[in-house]
């Protein structure tokens, strides 16, 4: 990993230091004002590029700001750092020299967020070098029982845990008090431990570097080397239960590192009638943390019965006193393809590639369960079933495909794709399930190895009429899966589209898409419960799981586009439909899947003084589906179904303007967004059943998200240049199963860090330096 | 057999560069249009040619510059020296086919990622390389795209994915982490969706290769399809899930007991029955490892 990281900074440092060199050479530039037709600039006061950006002229600019927000939410600074004082800088540098060409672009260097990019190419080497970092804040102030000891392992006090055994081990004892062992009582139970915890934030952040070499460039043969490490460092929120009434979330350790190396070429043959490529590359995934532990706060010492997996409640006060939760595991991929485009007669072009991957994984085994008590009970449990996984998939994929244009206007597209997964990872018995590490469930049970291939083929037809195109076409995609539910579903996919063009300002594109998804047979006991060695219903009679289910499919996207008075003015208004029904077979399970939207953009430039642009869109999501609720057999009661039909309406409304007040001296622009999404459960179910009369959730995924961003730019001198700017963003969200969580709520201990609702603001001041 | 397979592909694969790298350069790549370069044009064209086109590979690298592209430029020259109308044999890009412009752009661009450009979606569409590109106002720091950021230049089409970028879980695609060309490759005409991997899964690996496994308990859609629960685009889902917890688990585990019990207003977290199944992260309170684990003991993903 070491080497990697260094090779890497030496070619950053290297070709760092060929720039320095040749920007006491290179050649200035003029700045430009650009347009700014409908951009939008990345978001965050610390992020804000230059007014004028120029990308050819070299500057470097510097933020003086001020921020804050109300609360201490993580979504404000979710992927982005918002420092106060001095934010920044900015560079950009672009020069030449007589043998080459060079750029050096930074962004944000002093910031968690920095970003720097090389870019720069001679006769010999063509080199693209970017380091990026990405944080991901996760949640601010979350609010854990569990002490962090180290990276593999949590822990709560000895004392808390035998001062909490004792205590439900006494009420337990008492049938008296055995009944009371609820909520209230757990609550008043912890409430000492819950004052007690320590405070941090979770997130984590991807350090990136990437290398890619391109040598000859001028040479009729690509040569490519890409090289890659990203460094993952942090935590996130993990479920790490004891049962079902005792959940503790607790945060997950991430110490990732991933290496990728890469080699391409291409090269042209026959008097460039045919194109042949390939890559090889090796892709390694390594986890520094295998697992960690994490304390039961009810017990410090480990026990089992059959009902432990509830403790602790009036059934059950027993269950492991620690457990271990398997983090990702260490993986390797080797991956590569060969490749021909063969040039034909009358515009066609036989393309041919073949591709191959091997992912394979040995990580160690953990052992079946912390529980000391279920190991005496059963020994079998004392040792995994082998010391390392020995875990491979092997991946190949096919892709044929003919394009011809013989008349001018007629084209023709077929294709062929195969792709098949081939998992071929060892299968290992086991003697049973361990239920939380608090009781061991026996039943033998093998591992399955999924694997699928997919075969698709497609022809296509379009015809160009003087304002009208029209194009047809079919596909069939057959996908065979083993060890699921169906051996092959097959869909068959017609494609129409009339693209008009009545006027030069005026475009009309339409498509439309119906498909028809169907199985061979659908086995619910092929399914997952290929791991049973006896025959086990795992799902209700009547339940097609979407991925296989039968399904009529509709894709309807229509485009309007008109630019009339000579492309000072445009208008692009989009409908979109993707309707998914699977009534026909689905009795439960997922029924219906809609997405519907209607975008309309608008974009006015007068003159090079201003431009401004909005923007509208309206989306309805929705999602029906139906289940039963069952007790400990399937019910064959219709009163104790029920439904829940899921929707987000989403309406985003945005707007902005560019103004060149003096050209080449001052200039405004301004940028505004809202977004409003407004979800609704309407959960149905009849009276006299197990659910009764369900009750809809109102509040479910509602959020609202406005910004603003606004920056007056004065140039001082020829090379100075100073910006005024400003950036307020509000978020709201209202979703009543996860806005309000506490940290202790019935049967659970919860984080609950702040990732809600905020108001930030920021002023700045930018000064730029050009030369 | 497929132990073999990809050292038999390696083989061939060097065996062919092997043959490539034996060719004689094609002799028609160094065409060179008649007369004129970009300085001279520049005294009718300042507006086109005094901009960032002067840095780019097409002003400095390509003999004859403007001629390559725009043809005859002497003979157009000289018409408009004399006063005469119309702008001659000059190709024009904004007065011909958007197929007639791919074709101008592919006769020097046909390799790497726009070879495979015949017959993908945008081809076929109508889409040109100019709906997109720009050789002389270009504003972008890489590929000369019309617009300051990569997104910008989608967006323009594909409006609905800006505004799925605005929800609560997205990618970092508006903080400028990331752009469409992460994921997506518009030259494509051989995946689907015009991704830049073989599948939906290997492209996710690229980022997410903690949850490639393989695993000793895996969780079969897992293995074939992050889109079955995941929409990259956007969502107001945690972790960008295509519906809300436990509802998305119940639409294919419908088992007895808890798995298909009905979660519902009175489980929320204001309630006085609020379900460690239906707030927070549903069911991966408890089955964490949706993804895939290493623990022989957990096949229901719990460890």
């Amino acid at each position: 990993m070491k080497r990697y990281l260094f090779i890497t900074l030496m070619l950053m440092v290297a070709v760092s230091s060929t720039f320095a060199q040749a920007t006491s050479q290179g050649t200035t530039t003029p700045a430009q004002t650009p347009t700014g037709q409908g951009a939008e600039k990345v978001e965050g006061p610390a992020s804000a590029p230059a007014t004028v950006t120029n990308i050819f002229g070299n500057f470097i600019n510097l933020n003086l700001q001020t921020a804050g927000q109300d609360t201490n939410s993580s979504k404000f600074e979710e992927y982005r750092a918002v420092p106060e004082g001095f934010a920044g800088p900015e560079l950009r540098v672009f020069g030449e020299t007589t043998a080459s060409t060079f750029l050096v672009s930074a962004e944000n260097l002093m910031e968690d967020d920095r970003r720097l990019y090389i870019w720069a190419d001679s006769d010999l080497i063509e080199a693209d070098v970017l380091y990026d970092v990405i944080p991901h804040k996760l949640g601010n102030e979350a609010k854990s029982i569990e002490t962090i000891v180290s990276n593999q392992a949590q822990g709560i006090s000895d004392v808390i845990q035998a001062n909490f055994q004792s205590q439900l081990e006494a009420r337990f004892a008492n049938p008296a008090t055995r009944s009371q062992i609820n909520y209230a009582y757990l609550r008043g139970l912890v409430e000492p431990l819950i004052n007690t915890t320590e405070v941090f934030d979770l997130g984590f952040t991807r350090q990136r570097a990437s290398v890619k070499l391109g040598f000859m460039p001028g040479s009729p043969i690509t040569t490519t080397l890409t090289l890659f490490q990203e460094n993952r460092d942090g935590n996130r929120s993990s479920g790490t239960a004891f049962g079902f009434g005792n959940v503790v979330e607790t945060a997950e350790p991430i110490e990732y590192r991933t290496r990728d190396v890469r080699l391409s070429l291409e090269a042209p043959l026959m008097g460039n009638n045919l194109l042949l490529r390939g890559s090889i590359g090796v892709n390694q995934f390594q986890n520094a943390v295998t697992s960690y532990t994490f304390d039961n706060p009810f017990r410090v010492t480990h026990s089992t019965d059959a009902s432990a997996y509830q403790a602790p409640a009036s059934a059950s006060v027993n269950g492991a006193a620690f457990g271990r939760m398997a983090l990702p595991p260490d993986n390797r991929q080797i991956s590569g393809g060969v490749g021909a485009i063969y040039k034909l007669p009358r515009n066609s072009r036989l393309t041919a590639d073949v591709s191959f991957g091997r992912l394979t994984q040995n990580d160690e085994l953990l052992p079946y369960t912390t529980n000391l008590a279920i190991l005496e009970a059963n020994p079998v449990l004392g040792l995994p079933p082998a010391q390392q996984f020995d875990g491979r998939i092997n991946s190949i994929g096919v892709n044929v495909q003919f394009t011809s244009r013989p008349m001018a206007n007629l084209n023709l597209t077929a294709r062929y794709r195969m792709y098949d997964v081939e998992n071929e990872s060892r299968r290992y018995d086991t003697p049973g399930f361990i239920a939380f590490d608090a009781t061991f469930q026996q039943g033998d049970r093998t591992s399955v190895p999924y694997g699928w291939s997919s075969n698709r083929a497609e022809v296509l037809a379009s015809y160009d009429f003087n304002f009208l195109t029209l194009e047809g076409g079919v596909r069939r995609d057959i996908m065979e899966r083993t060890f699921r539910e169906t051996g092959e579903t097959t869909e068959n996919i017609v494609h129409v589209a009339a693209d008009v063009r009545p006027f030069s300002w005026m475009v009309w594109r339409n498509s439309f898409e119906f498909g028809d998804r169907d199985y061979d047979e659908y086995d619910q006991v092929r399914g997952e419960s290929a791991s049973f060695h006896e025959d086990e219903q795992v799902n209700i009679p009547g339940l097609r799981r979407f991925d296989q289910a039968k399904r009529d499919t509709q894709r309807i996207v229509s485009m309007l586009t008109v630019t009339p008075f000579g492309g000072n003015f445009a208008v692009s208004a989009n409908y979109v439909r993707y309707f998914d029904d699977y009534g026909d077979s689905s009795e439960f399970g997922l029924v219906e899947w809609k997405n519907q939207a209607i975008t309309v953009d608008a974009d006015y430039t007068p003159s090079e003084r201003w431009n401004a642009f909005a923007f509208y869109a309206n989306e309805d999501w929705r999602g029906f589906q139906r289940g039963r609720q069952s007790g400990a057999t399937f019910s064959v009661n219709p009163l104790d179904n029920w439904s829940a039909d899921l929707n987000d309406k989403a309406n985003t409304f945005g707007a902005g303007a560019n103004f060149s007040i003096v050209p080449e001296k001052a200039s405004l622009n301004f940028t505004g967004r809202v977004q409003t999404v407004s979800g609704y459960g309407d959960f149905e179910s009849p009276p006299g059943g197990a659910p009764d009369v369900a009750v809809d959730i109102p509040n479910i995924d509602d959020t609202k998200l406005l910004t603003f961003t606004g920056e007056l730019t004065y140039r001082l001198a020829q090379a100075w240049e100073l910006g005024l700017g400003a950036w307020i963003e509000r978020y709201k969200i209202k979703d009543d199963l996860n806005t309000g969580t506490q940290q202790y709520l019935p049967a659970s201990f919860f984080l609950a860090p702040n990732d809600l609702g905020y108001k930030g603001s920021t002023a700045y001041v930018r000064t730029t330096y050009r030369w | 057999m497929t132990k073999f397979l990809p050292w038999s592909l390696a083989i061939a694969f060097l065996f062919c560069v092997g043959a490539a790298m034996a060719q004689t350069p094609d002799p028609q790549s160094a065409k060179s249009g008649p007369g004129f370069d970009v300085a001279e044009c520049q005294s009718c064209h300042a507006e086109t040619l005094f901009t960032n086109f002067q840095h780019t590979p097409h002003a400095k690298k390509i003999a004859g510059s403007c001629a390559e592209c725009h043809g005859d430029v002497a003979a157009h020259a000289k018409m408009k020296m004399e006063g005469e109308e119309g702008i001659g044999p000059v190709f024009s890009f904004k007065r011909v086919t958007p197929q007639q412009r791919n074709e101008k752009c592919l006769s020097c661009h046909e390799k790497g990622r726009q070879a495979n450009w015949h017959g993908g979606a945008h081809d076929r569409r109508k889409v040109d390389c100019t709906s997109c590109h720009s050789v002389h106002f270009f504003k972008s720091q890489r590929a000369q795209l019309r617009t300051v950021r990569e997104s910008e230049t989608c967006y323009t089409c594909h409006a609905q994915v800006r505004a799925q970028g605005m929800r609560q879980s997205h990618h970092p695609i508006r903080e400028g982490k990331m752009e469409c060309g992460s994921c997506h490759d518009p030259h494509s005409s051989t995946t689907r969706g015009m991704l830049k991997a073989e599948s939906v899964n290997d492209l996710c690996y690229s980022c997410h290769a903690d949850k490639r496994g393989p695993f000793f308990w895996e969780h079969a859609p897992v293995r074939e399809n992050c889109q079955h629960c995941h929409t990259p685009h956007g969502s107001n889902h945690e972790r960008l899930l295509v519906a809300k917890q436990p509802w998305l688990c119940q639409r294919c585990h419908m088992v007895t007991r808890h798995p298909g019990t009905l979660y519902h207003g009175l489980n929320a977290t204001s309630g006085p029955t609020a379900s460690n199944r239906a707030i927070e992260h549903g069911c991966r309170n408890c089955h964490n490892a949706v993804h895939g684990t290493n623990h022989p003991g957990s096949p229901y993903l719990g460890r």
